[in-house]
């Protein structure tokens, strides 16, 4: 049984068993993922919701392709708070656990694939 | 084929550089990310085959990005990929112009990639079309259409050239043969409407009941058997140019139709009440003499006056001296070439064989026959024995021959005996002549019993 945060089922579908291109994509990801993070997490202290959504929404693919079950939804909710700007006060807990999990899973990543 | 290149627009690097791998896989695609809106619009001009568009970039919207796609080149096709799974926002963006939408999911990347393949078939099919319509333009060009020095035919060819400088509308008028339909070509394909289509129908060939239907087109149901709806001849022919030919042998209620469509530049379809507006440029012919027709009450006076624009009147073969020579050699040449022959003279008594017989059938006779020709030598060069006209009308090859009026006598009394099994008395009653003066015939040897 697979016990990891992420499933690189998706991204594999889409580029082959290729592993240096994984290995390529995996840091992109680490990479990418970081920088987002960072920009959504400064735009949430600035109260600009509207860009916490449009972050949230860029990170969206991001975690589906990397197949990171556990913040489908989460990311979801996010981009719908910021769009909408209702439940605002839901964000703080779901932005945490997207920091979580998203940090969780480039831990993962990192010892997996490119250790 | 030539080299694909397609721009990914992506602010999702990750995604982006996911799109580009994968694409990239085909070798003739030449992929290229970029991350905004405004980065895209600043590299159209190296004229990408093809737009992978994110609908949610950070410096534009997808309906922005699109509207300065379309307006720097419309016809670049433009595919928005989105995590945006809104119905609306599909529709919107589809009714902009957008190729297709496809919506982030496992299943992207094999839709992007048949997207792209389509795109790809489209425009070279696209490009084989224009290859073909700029072929067509060369194959009408006037000095491939209209072969001959003859002064008749040369005051043909300076009026076609005329008539390709305005939407005059042309009456060509001509024996059965003399090109008439080809000479409507080379005016559509030699004018402003090259690129338009051209739509020729010949008013003969198509049943009485259903040439309204086929030339003003029906809409579903109009009458039994109009299952769906569909567009006219006129219709078809929008932008561009149609060509009715044998026109004197339409009806008269079918003649003040017409009218009406040339009067008002409009069509309502068989059985429905939407007025369509028409561009069309119109060219009629006929080979008979429609003053004539309009005399004997066959054809309405007023759309004679409107149908005669410029007249173009193609003269017979037989009138055009040596130009029968130049088409004959013309068309002997051409039909070597395509069938990979060796090229074919003619000899001087085949050259005379051809001068001295009439053409009923005019060029398109000639074409036959010396096709025929090419065919049935068994040397480098045509004789006359290599020629045989297959007229309706046998009698002209008869008279073709200029002997004396006593060898025709000869010729056309051993003809009837034969018809007739050598019965003297009927075939003196047929030919209104005596017994004595076939028996007298027969025993000075001019003839003889078959």
């Amino acid at each position: 049984m697979n016990n990891k945060i992420y499933d690189l089922a998706n991204l594999k579908s889409m580029i082959g068993d290729d592993e240096t291109a994984i290995k390529e994509f995996v840091s992109l990801f680490i990479e990418t993922s970081a920088e987002t993070l960072e920009e959504l997490n400064q735009a949430f202290q600035s109260k600009d919701f509207s860009q916490v959504g449009s972050l949230a929404h860029k990170l969206k693919s991001s975690i589906d392709l990397m197949g990171i079950e556990s913040l489908k939804e989460e990311i979801r909710k996010i981009e719908r708070i910021g769009k909408e700007m209702t439940d605002l006060e839901l964000l703080p807990t779901l932005i945490e656990k997207l920091n979580d999990g998203i940090e969780i899973a480039r831990n993962e990543m990192k010892k997996d694939i490119l250790d | 084929m030539e080299s694909f290149k397609i721009f990914i627009v992506e602010d999702d690097r990750l995604y982006g550089e996911l799109l580009a791998f994968n694409l990239s896989l085909n070798p003739d695609y030449e992929v290229e990310l970029f991350t905004t809106g405004q980065e895209c619009v600043s590299n159209l001009y190296k004229n990408p085959s093809a737009i992978s568009l994110d609908y949610s970039l950070p410096d534009m919207t997808g309906f922005e990005v699109l509207e300065k796609i379309k307006k720097y080149n419309p016809e670049i096709p433009v595919v928005i990929v989105s995590g945006q799974e809104d119905v609306s926002t599909a529709v919107g963006l589809l009714k902009k112009g957008a190729y297709d939408y496809i919506v982030k999911d496992e299943d992207t990347k094999d839709r992007l990639w048949n997207c792209m393949k389509n795109i790809r078939e489209n425009l070279s099919l696209k490009k084989e079309i224009l290859e073909l319509k700029e072929e067509i333009g060369k194959k009408y060009e006037f000095t491939s259409v209209i072969k001959g020095n003859s002064p008749s035919i040369q005051k043909a060819f300076r009026l076609m050239e005329k008539a390709t400088k305005t939407n005059i509308t042309v009456s060509i008028s001509g024996e059965t043969g003399t090109g008439k339909e080809l000479v409507a070509k080379a005016i559509h394909y030699n004018s402003d409407r090259a690129k338009k289509p051209f739509v020729a129908v010949n008013m003969t060939a198509i049943p009485r009941e259903l040439i309204e239907s086929e030339l003003f087109g029906h809409e579903k149901g109009a009458f039994t058997g109009a299952a769906i709806r569909r567009i006219g001849k006129f219709e078809e022919a929008h932008k561009g140019t149609i060509f009715l030919d044998e026109i004197a042998e339409m009806d008269l209620s079918l003649q003040s139709k017409i009218l009406r469509v040339l009067q008002e530049k409009e069509v309502t379809r068989v059985g429905g009440n939407q007025v369509i507006k028409l561009d069309v440029r119109v060219i009629v012919a006929t080979h008979k003499n429609l003053a004539e027709e309009v005399k004997k009450g066959n054809f309405r006076e007023d759309l004679y006056y409107r149908l005669l624009g410029l007249p173009i009147e193609l003269p017979p073969l037989r009138e055009r001296g040596n130009d029968i020579l130049i088409l004959a050699k013309y068309f002997v040449d051409e039909f070597c070439k395509e069938n990979k022959l060796p090229k074919l003279t003619f000899t001087q008594a085949a050259q005379e064989k051809l001068m001295k017989y009439p053409f009923p059938g005019n060029v398109r006779e000639l074409k036959a026959v010396v096709e025929l020709a090419s065919v049935m030598t068994n040397n480098n060069y045509i004789d006359a024995e290599d020629i045989t006209f297959n007229s309706a009308s046998q009698t002209t090859d008869f008279l073709l021959e200029e002997n004396t009026l006593r060898t025709y006598i000869q010729q056309i009394v051993s003809h009837y005996l034969k018809k007739y099994d050598n019965n003297i008395v009927l075939v003196a009653q047929k030919l209104d002549i005596g017994k004595s003066t076939i028996y007298r015939m027969l025993k000075n040897g001019e003839i003889e019993l078959n």
